[in-house]
């Protein structure tokens, strides 16, 4: 005891002087960030030419990437682990880019494949897939807080906002250059009015919640609400920012003022959401799409206090002053534009992709992170929704600067970038543990192991599909309201979900189909900790809990698609032979053939008195290598 | 603590080693010592304190958004004296982002029991039982913002990824249910608190320590009937396969908690089929109890009510820590009134005085109060000064915090704020000094319930917290 007391108090001088930085960090001076800091603090300045660093005998790297993690994991005597198998690898791919394990024929023919290109033809086919923009799609769809319902109490139905949805996939489908996606974002409807997809891409301005059933200054407050919820979502979706704090008053710790904010909101203040009808992908009849009808300038004071009662003069628009050049003066970007808008969104477009004098820096760093977060689990910046002050600062930030210059080099390709990124040999790495390394570094900061992955509600349910063999590959159009519990349902409130739906094939769609009504998750998706798409969110988080472990074991989908997957498993194999049945089911449900040892333990299993293809077919979903990629 | 009185995992578990009781319960199932519903339950296995608890239980009344301490216990007749003056004038205001009028609050105060409390007439039903608690009026917190400020009571970090209180409490003591989660969470149906769910999360303490939401309208758990055609013999036959082959799994993933916890949640969810169903159905209450809690069509406090009676029941049944939110979702939704404090607070108070006096009550009746915490708090309070037309904004610098039952020496208080309610002024009360009085009420050291991450060892109350003695029997 004598000894843990000694040791006590160094350890509390050790955590003192921690939580003295995290306190400065976090309770810095009201003045936040002042001018001469702002150009030097580290998310917005522009991007940084580094130099890739050169090893002796480095046999590990593949890539600069590598380069860049060899020197900080050497730095304190770590070497990375080594490839992971190639069964492995194919399974981490699939999931990665499109959400969908491998089949047993594309494992196979991938470890055939003697030829040295073998992996990235694996992941050009991976890219090439459309389902690989229903994958990323989700993933934008969290930080463009996307929602077919308006939100709150009474939470009306958006039956048009699923355009916004297809025309996130179509983009990322069509490898569109990502800046040109986010231009489309803010203002395609002026940048090109004429293109159904630019027109479509703008619903990222309604996506978000609307207060309904309001009157008087109710009314224009929910006015005022609706502009936050834009102005919050465009700042966190693309750069990364809390510019949302900034409503009421100066922002405590970023260098965003009220009056930045104010001047945001000029751009969207004459516009509301409206519709357009639009011809629809490849069909090309027309849709009815939710979009934005911009306006003409007008007006546009700033509210003391974020109170509708306290209006002060009046600021037009403008874009941060932090990151422009001048007092946040859009003129010069919408000089650059192809239409002269009223409302000046065309030239915040213009600025937000700007690498030059724009945020363009910033967006580069934004989403390369986001990119990186979702192929490894965490980004480079942990708070990939807050590269302020706040936030925290990148583990690798050469790395950073590197991946935001490449993208920027590359033309904005995202799809060139989940090549660069998944060929290093860092993203190729086994999930090997020892106890030496962990010691030096136990939350894997140094990327000296792969982590396994949690798969997200979505993409479990898609799972249990896919393995079943019953999964709907049809894409794009109008959502679906796949079969919930009737407990589920009955709410003591209006309907707000259909109690008959036929647990059928029209509802077995991916995930990214199922309509996100906002007051009414999927239970399914609920405890799987899908977001309610209140606000953007870029990391979500992932909780183990037993409700979830009751949805896997009782639910009535889930059993229902056990049920399937083992009558595609009895028409394929013969029955009798035990070994054929157990090894078609853990090459549907995990991608690989079983051992010995499982083989043996699944067949104890089959011959028990009550048990059933059924009910192997049921546990092998419950399984923490179903849920979990390596 | 003595360690020779600890057993092997115990001393793994309690030493730190992030994964030393899952080291051993694998190596215990290898030896085939363990049964395999034993071996998953061991983490949250009943554990002795370190010394004799008051509290066996807690029940956390979380009031989402930063109900105000002068509107609701913290009487302060120098803001009629000073009404309208700048609250700048009075107290330093660092750090605050308003500073408008000094406003009088706008509801009547009195007395009320033999402790006198002073409390304000939106809360009829909670005076009645008043003497039971003990106030603390001198609570400070560290952020202006509701979602730091969420995680400081909740964890006592203002960022994320520490373990909140209820996960710390289950890695004390584990669970006296095995049959149930040791940690339940249930949030506001108009949506949970910012921050989600690190506001209940394990942080970096083992993932089964995590607080478990049930639904918060409608049935609260789902799918706890098991499907037509599985037996329960042949379920259990199934989890032991699952078990078998998650075990095979994790030894190639030894330092993944997270798939600890999984194997885990499905005993639990297992055990949860027989235990859960009768625990949350208020069906054998009686129309009296339930009219104690406010439970009647159309009554305001319908809603917290059932989450109060539900509450009991879950403690009852040996959950450990049981947190309820009142108020969710955004603006008038929860206790943020920024710009009409009455037409705020009215609501909110109508809807929780009769649910939180029931549920003393109720305790209390049923001989369970004395061994039943029950904490009532929110984020922060609001200021003594104006905002907007007439609400107040959030003000972490000095408000009020109750608890009852569970040791709590009723009818004392501790702490008090200054003339107009700005600072705590007399006997500051850090979140940390909460923290410390609770696991203190638990028979818990806060000194010494640690956990080594990082190649540190963490406490609840990092390197501060004193127990309160004076509220304490």
């Amino acid at each position: 005891m004598l000894v843990f007391g000694r040791f006590c108090r160094v350890r509390v001088k050790v955590i003192k002087l921690f939580l003295c930085l995290l306190l400065f960090v976090v309770f810095a001076p009201d003045k936040g960030l002042s001018s001469e800091k702002v150009s030097k603090f580290w998310s917005y300045g522009q991007i940084k030419l580094v130099e890739t660093p050169v090893h002796e005998n480095d046999t590990w790297s593949i890539n600069a990437i590598d380069k860049f993690v060899l020197r900080k994991a050497q730095s304190k005597g770590i070497r990375p682990n080594d490839k992971v198998k190639r069964t492995k690898l194919i399974r981490r791919a699939s999931y990665d880019l499109i959400g969908l394990a491998p089949t047993r024929e594309e494992v196979e023919a991938f470890i055939a494949d003697e030829s040295s290109d073998a992996y990235s033809k694996l992941i050009d086919r991976l890219l090439a897939s459309p389902h690989y923009g229903e994958r990323w799609g989700r993933h934008w769809l969290d930080v463009a807080r996307f929602g077919e319902s308006h939100g709150y109490e009474s939470d009306n139905e958006r039956p048009s906002a699923w355009t916004y949805r297809d025309a996130v996939i179509r983009a990322l489908n069509q490898g569109m250059p990502f800046d040109q996606f986010v231009r489309w974002q803010v203002a395609g409807d002026v940048i090109k009015s004429e293109d159904p997809l630019a027109v479509t891409l703008t619903g990222f301005l309604t996506a978000g919640s609307t207060v309904t059933n309001v009157d008087g200054v109710d009314r224009e407050k929910a006015t005022y609400d609706k502009m936050d919820d834009i102005v919050s979502a465009t700042g966190a979706a693309f750069l990364g920012l809390t510019i949302g704090c900034a409503r009421c008053h100066d922002h405590k710790y970023d260098p965003i003022s009220q009056k930045d904010y104010y001047k945001l909101v000029g751009f969207f203040l004459p516009g509301k959401p409206g519709h357009r009808n639009i011809a629809a992908g490849d069909s090309g009849s027309n849709v009815k799409a939710l979009t934005w009808n911009g306006g003409n300038k007008r007006k546009n004071p700033l509210l003391k206090r974020g109170d509708v009662e306290q209006k002060e003069g009046d600021l037009g628009f403008g874009v941060l002053a932090a990151l422009s050049e001048g007092d946040g003066n859009v003129e010069p970007w919408i000089n650059l534009s192809e239409k002269k808008s009223g409302d000046g969104r065309a030239g915040l477009a213009h600025w937000l992709t700007d690498t030059g004098n724009g945020a363009g820096s910033l967006l580069a760093r934004v989403i390369v992170n986001r990119l990186w977060q979702h192929h490894f689990g965490e980004g480079i910046v942990k708070t990939s929704d807050n590269f302020g002050s706040v936030g925290e600062k990148p583990s690798h930030p050469e790395l950073l600067e590197w991946l935001a210059g490449e993208l920027i080099r590359t033309g904005w390709n995202l799809k060139n970038m989940h090549r660069v990124i998944m060929s290093s040999a860092v993203y190729r790495q086994g999930t090997q543990w020892d106890e030496k390394r962990h010691a030096i570094d136990p939350e894997n900061k140094l990327l000296w192991r792969r982590t396994p992955r949690r798969m997200e509600g979505e993409i479990i349910r898609d799972s249990l599909m896919n393995s079943a063999g019953t999964l709907n590959r049809k894409m794009y159009g109008p959502s679906v309201k796949p079969w919930v519990s009737k407990d589920a349902i009955n709410t003591g409130s209006t309907n707000k979900w259909p109690v008959n739906v036929k647990d059928g094939p029209a509802t077995w769609r991916r995930s990214i189909y199922v309509f996100m009504r906002r007051s009414m998750r999927v239970p399914f998706f609920e405890v799987f900790d899908v977001p309610d798409s209140m606000q953007s969110r870029g990391v979500r988080e992932l909780t183990t809990v037993p409700t979830q472990a009751l949805m896997l074991l009782n639910n009535k989908f889930v059993r229902g698609q056990a049920n399937h997957f083992a009558a595609r498993i009895k028409e394929s194999v013969d029955v009798s032979d035990k070994r054929s049945v157990i090894e078609e089911a853990y090459w549907s449900a995990l991608s690989r053939s079983p051992t010995e040892e499982e083989v043996k333990l699944s067949s104890e299993l089959l011959a028990k008195e009550g048990q059933s293809i059924e009910n192997f077919c049921h546990i092998l979903f419950t399984l923490n290598e179903f849920s979990y990629v390596d | 603590m003595n360690p020779s009185m600890l057993s092997r995992r115990d001393l793994l578990t309690q030493a730190g080693c992030g994964f030393g009781s899952l080291a051993l319960t694998t190596m215990l199932s290898e030896q085939g010592l363990l049964a395999s519903s034993a071996r998953a339950s061991s983490t949250l296995a009943s554990k002795q304190p370190h010394f004799a608890a008051r509290a066996k239980n807690v029940i956390f009344l979380f009031m989402y958004g930063g109900p105000s301490h002068v509107d609701l216990f913290d009487y302060k007749p120098a803001l009629e004296k000073y009404a309208g003056k700048s609250v700048g004038d009075h107290v330093d205001t660092k750090g605050s982002r308003s500073n408008g009028g000094l406003f009088p609050s706008p509801y009547k105060f009195q007395q009320h029991g033999q402790s006198g409390h002073w409390v304000s007439d939106r809360y009829p039903h909670l005076s009645r039982v008043i003497d039971h608690t003990a106030m603390l009026r001198g609570v400070y917190g560290h952020s202006i913002s509701h979602a730091p400020a969420l995680f400081e009571v909740n964890t006592g970090m203002i960022r994320t990824g520490f373990p909140s209180l209820g996960s710390w409490v289950n890695y004390g003591l584990g669970t006296e249910n095995q049959d149930l989660p040791g940690f339940v969470v249930m949030y506001d149906y108009r949506g949970g608190p910012i921050g989600g769910a690190p506001n209940w999360g394990a942080g970096f303490l083992p993932g089964a320590y995590q607080g478990t939401p049930v639904r918060s309208k409608g049935t609260p758990i789902l799918n706890l009937n098991r499907p037509d055609q599985v037996g329960q013999v042949q379920q259990r036959e199934l989890l032991d396969f699952a078990g078998k082959m998650n075990r095979n799994h994790q030894r190639n993933h030894p330092a993944e908690s997270a798939l600890e916890a999984r194997i885990q949640s499905f005993e639990l969810a297992y055990r949860m089929q027989a235990a859960a169903p009768g625990s949350l159905d208020l069906e054998d209450e009686t129309d009296a109890t339930k009219k104690l809690y406010g439970i009647e069509k159309g009554n305001p406090g319908e809603y917290f009510g059932t989450q109060c009676l539900m509450a009991r029941r879950l403690v009852e049944r040996g959950v450990r820590f049981v947190q309820l939110y009142s108020g969710g979702g955004h603006g008038d939704n929860n206790w943020d009134a920024h710009g009409n404090i009455t037409g705020n607070h009215n609501k909110h108070c109508a809807a929780t005085d009769q649910p939180m006096a029931g549920l003393i009550q109720d305790l209390d009746q049923r001989g369970l109060l004395d061994e039943t915490l029950v904490v009532w708090g929110g984020e922060f309070g609001r200021t003594p000064h104006k905002q907007g037309g007439s609400g107040r904004d959030h003000h972490p610098f000095g408000f009020t915090m109750w608890m009852a039952g569970g040791g709590i020496k009723g009818g004392t208080s501790y702490g008090e704020t200054d003339e107009v309610g700005y600072h705590a002024a007399v006997d500051r009360t850090s979140i940390h000094d909460v923290h410390a009085t609770i696991l203190h009420l638990m028979g818990i050291d806060h000194e010494r319930l640690t956990y080594r991450f990082s190649g540190r060892d963490f406490r609840l109350t990092d390197v501060a917290g004193d127990v309160i003695h004076k509220v304490i029997v």
